[in-house]
């Protein structure tokens, strides 16, 4: 895997999902098109089973728009190329991914604290069967990295998977991701 | 075993057959309370304990990767209620069902359980320690990689296979040897965030 920018045409996140959907579901759609055509009825016979199947010819498309709006100074952060984590001031319990409600304490009193910008990589594993959003990506690395702020945050690791070793220096990494364009964050060898 | 070891990576080091397939199926039990099962059935099987616990879905707020949590929170819980020693669950069991997802789950499934010590899982499958004869029977059915994971019917066709097994039911290639009469099922859901340990029994 390689995240460079500078190889990668930049296209809007929108018209990648797009792309993505479209070679997952275009083909089939035509050969639905083609079945109803010849035979009236979006219907056919499993070629392995020999069951009869229903292909719906409606289309349901789900996106979520979740609130973050307790969280906008993670967001400011990322603006300004910086991880954002939290810490209860009354118990002193720290919440990556930033949270505003301590569970510990049940008060809703944090201070914002930028993460230190290099942990040790603790795990990782490579996505080889990608999930559909992410299917316009290589095989990528997600890693487990243990942060000195005192938790462990789950990225993506930039690297050759052959070149990590559990206990290396990582380098945190706040910028455009190519593919989807956006600010997000992700590690590399230190 | 070739065609195992060949297939391809779905999350490295984990390969296609290291991984249960998603299948269609359903299962059923009749659970019924004393009263009501001694009308049923002469050979009523019991439930000895239940074990359930919670850990976080977060993997990066799990003390270590090696375990699930919640596995070994529901086990002692359940060992705890059965009256089995937490140091030997193994001797009081005749057979258990773990949930055999993918392949290390199934290895950490026997060390979560107590069969074996933190690294030693491994061994049991390799000196056969779950085949007849050995320190306890494992998943004779097949498991979620042979038989196909049913996500929400998975649990209740292990209870199924249990009470089958304790009852003496099953084809006589793989009928455990009932001598205490105790089995063990061991279920878990999400990133293993959630888990079920059941002790079923032949004496109530």
């Amino acid at each position: 895997m390689t995240m460079s920018p500078a190889s990668t045409v930049e296209k809007s996140v929108v018209s990648a999902v797009v792309d993505t959907l479209e070679k997952l579901y275009g083909e089939p759609l035509k050969q639905l098109d083609s079945l109803i055509k010849a035979t009236g009825l979006p219907v056919y016979r499993d070629p392995k089973s020999g069951a009869l199947l229903w292909v719906d010819v409606r289309e349901l498309r789900l996106r979520f728009t979740l609130s973050v709006n307790k969280l906008g100074k993670f967001v400011e952060g990322m603006q300004r190329g910086r991880l954002m984590y939290t810490q209860c001031k009354r118990c002193g319990a720290k919440y990556f991914p930033p949270q505003v409600d301590c569970p510990m304490c049940k008060t809703s009193d944090v201070e914002w604290r930028e993460t230190s910008t290099e942990g040790e990589l603790i795990t990782w594993t490579v996505i080889n069967v990608k999930p559909a959003s992410f299917s316009h990506h290589g095989d990528y690395v997600v890693g487990i990295v243990k942060m000195p702020d005192g938790f462990n945050v789950t990225a993506w690791i930039d690297a050759d998977s052959k070149a990590l070793k559990p206990g290396m220096k990582v380098r945190l990494v706040v910028d455009r991701r190519p593919g989807e364009n956006y600010i997000t964050y992700w590690f590399k060898p230190a | 075993m070739e065609e195992c070891l060949s297939s391809r990576y779905v999350a490295w080091p984990l390969k296609l057959c290291d991984s249960s397939p998603i299948a269609d199926g359903a299962s059923a039990v009749i659970l019924a309370s004393e009263e009501a099962a001694k009308k049923l059935t002469d050979t009523p099987v019991w439930i000895k304990a239940i074990g359930y616990a919670n850990g976080t879905a977060n993997l990066s707020k799990r003390p270590d990767f090696i375990g699930l949590e919640a596995a070994q929170v529901a086990a002692k819980m359940a060992y705890k209620k059965a009256g089995i020693d937490p140091e030997n669950p193994a001797k009081y069991l005749d057979v258990a069902d773990v949930h055999d997802c993918f392949t290390i789950a199934e290895i950490m499934a026997y060390e979560d359980l107590g069969f074996a010590k933190r690294g030693g899982g491994y061994k049991l499958i390799r000196e056969g320690q779950t085949y007849v004869g050995g320190l306890i029977l494992v998943n004779v059915d097949g498991g979620l990689r042979a038989k196909g994971h049913l996500i929400g019917a998975t649990g209740v066709s292990m209870i199924g296979e249990l009470t089958k097994q304790l009852r003496q039911q099953v084809e006589r290639g793989r009928q455990a040897p009932i001598k205490s009469g105790m089995a063990l099922a061991h279920n878990m859901g999400g990133t293993g965030h959630y888990a079920f340990v059941t002790i079923l029994s032949l004496t109530a």
